[in-house]
């Protein structure tokens, strides 16, 4: 188990970045390299569940495919469950909140993974971060245009 | 057209600021490396975008690069660019000369022997890059390049506007220990080592940042 919490203030209206952070199918453009695929599999009026393909190779060189649960908590709120694959039980929490010119995105994660990758978590906590940040400074930039 | 038209040799050398040589791994940044003359005309004819540049699709980034001629991403060799200025060939000509790489050693105190990459990156609102390092699981017997080196064209640049080759400290941003605040005619420089973390934060503003990244082994 391994949390991560951090806050970025972009730009963009926070619907805006809403609108495409849960336009879930289309976040492949993103990571074209790393996301090989993302489809939604099943949809009702509480959460979506969507599958991933994943190639990675950083600290870890992996593809994978892994399911994920995105439930809609509130306005500006949401939760994704990975409920399958070598994350599951990591859950991400993700809020944005308007405040004056500008939204607070503000990310909390708690990481798990399987017992062999445990030693690495340190790393994989730093990457993840890293990840998430570049991921919003894209949807920030693509809610301006 | 010889070097010492070209780069200011006496300014690169003797009055480079924040040169660390120790921790957490040995930078340097230079103000005014080039000649004013021939860095007006650098900027001048600095490439236009057009079908030769591409966006990367690494995730951890945002930018617009080019190659310079018939070159390819990881290796460069000395030829011509019909397609850019007769300034922006002379420059070229010049980083493959023993002359320049023999003062570029003795800049970085690292023994060099020549190119090993070369590229035009142009960043611009929205553009980033997250802290990285070039070689964190090679073995330095491995590495493709021994330092790597960005020059900065952007005219009129704000001083403490994000956009700047940061160097720092581990992959998060905020262990930035040094981030250049002039790119009108400058350039930064570190040795590669596992712990040569560096980055650029999100340019926020409408600016261009025209430079050059090149590196040498």
């Amino acid at each position: 188990m391994s949390k991560l919490d951090f806050t970025m203030i972009l730009s963009a209206e926070p619907k805006k970045i809403f609108e495409i952070i849960t336009d879930y199918e289309n976040i492949i453009k993103f990571f074209p390299i790393q996301l090989k695929k993302i489809q939604i599999i099943s949809k009702n009026e509480n959460y979506t569940v969507t599958e991933e393909t994943i190639s990675i190779s950083s600290v870890i060189k992996k593809n994978f495919a892994q399911q994920t649960r995105h439930e809609i908590l509130g306005d500006f709120i949401i939760d994704s469950l990975i409920i399958s694959g070598p994350l599951k039980g990591t859950i991400l929490r993700t809020q944005l909140q308007k405040e004056n010119n500008s939204t607070n995105i503000h990310i909390n994660a708690d990481i798990k993974t399987s017992l062999k990758y445990r030693i690495v978590m340190p790393l994989i906590k730093k990457e993840y971060k890293n990840i998430l940040k570049a991921f919003f400074y894209k949807v920030n930039t693509l809610a301006l245009q | 057209m010889s070097l010492s038209t070209i780069f200011n040799w006496e300014q690169i050398l003797n009055n480079s600021e924040n040169i660390k040589k120790e921790k957490p791994f040995p930078f340097g940044f230079v103000k005014k490396p080039f000649f004013n003359e021939f860095y007006e005309k650098l900027v001048a004819t600095y490439p236009k975008v057009d079908n030769k540049w591409y966006i990367p699709t690494d995730m951890s980034r945002s930018a617009q690069k080019r190659l310079f001629g018939n070159d390819v991403k990881k290796s460069c060799f000395d030829h011509e660019d019909p397609t850019l200025s007769k300034e922006w060939n002379e420059f070229r000509h010049a980083l493959f000369t023993n002359e320049f790489v023999e003062k570029m050693s003795q800049l970085t105190g690292v023994k060099l022997s020549g190119m090993r990459h070369f590229i035009f990156i142009l960043n611009k609102k929205g553009d980033f890059n997250m802290p990285h390092a070039h070689h964190t699981s090679v073995p330095p017997e491995q590495y493709e390049y021994k330092v790597t080196i960005l020059m900065y064209f952007a005219k009129g640049w704000k001083k403490g506007d994000p956009g700047g080759t940061y160097i720092c400290k581990n992959e998060d941003e905020s262990s930035i220990i040094f981030e250049p605040d002039d790119l009108d005619n400058s350039m930064i420089w570190f040795t590669e080592t596992p712990i040569s973390w560096h980055g650029s934060r999100y340019i926020t503003k409408d600016v261009m940042r025209p430079s050059i990244q090149f590196t040498l082994q």
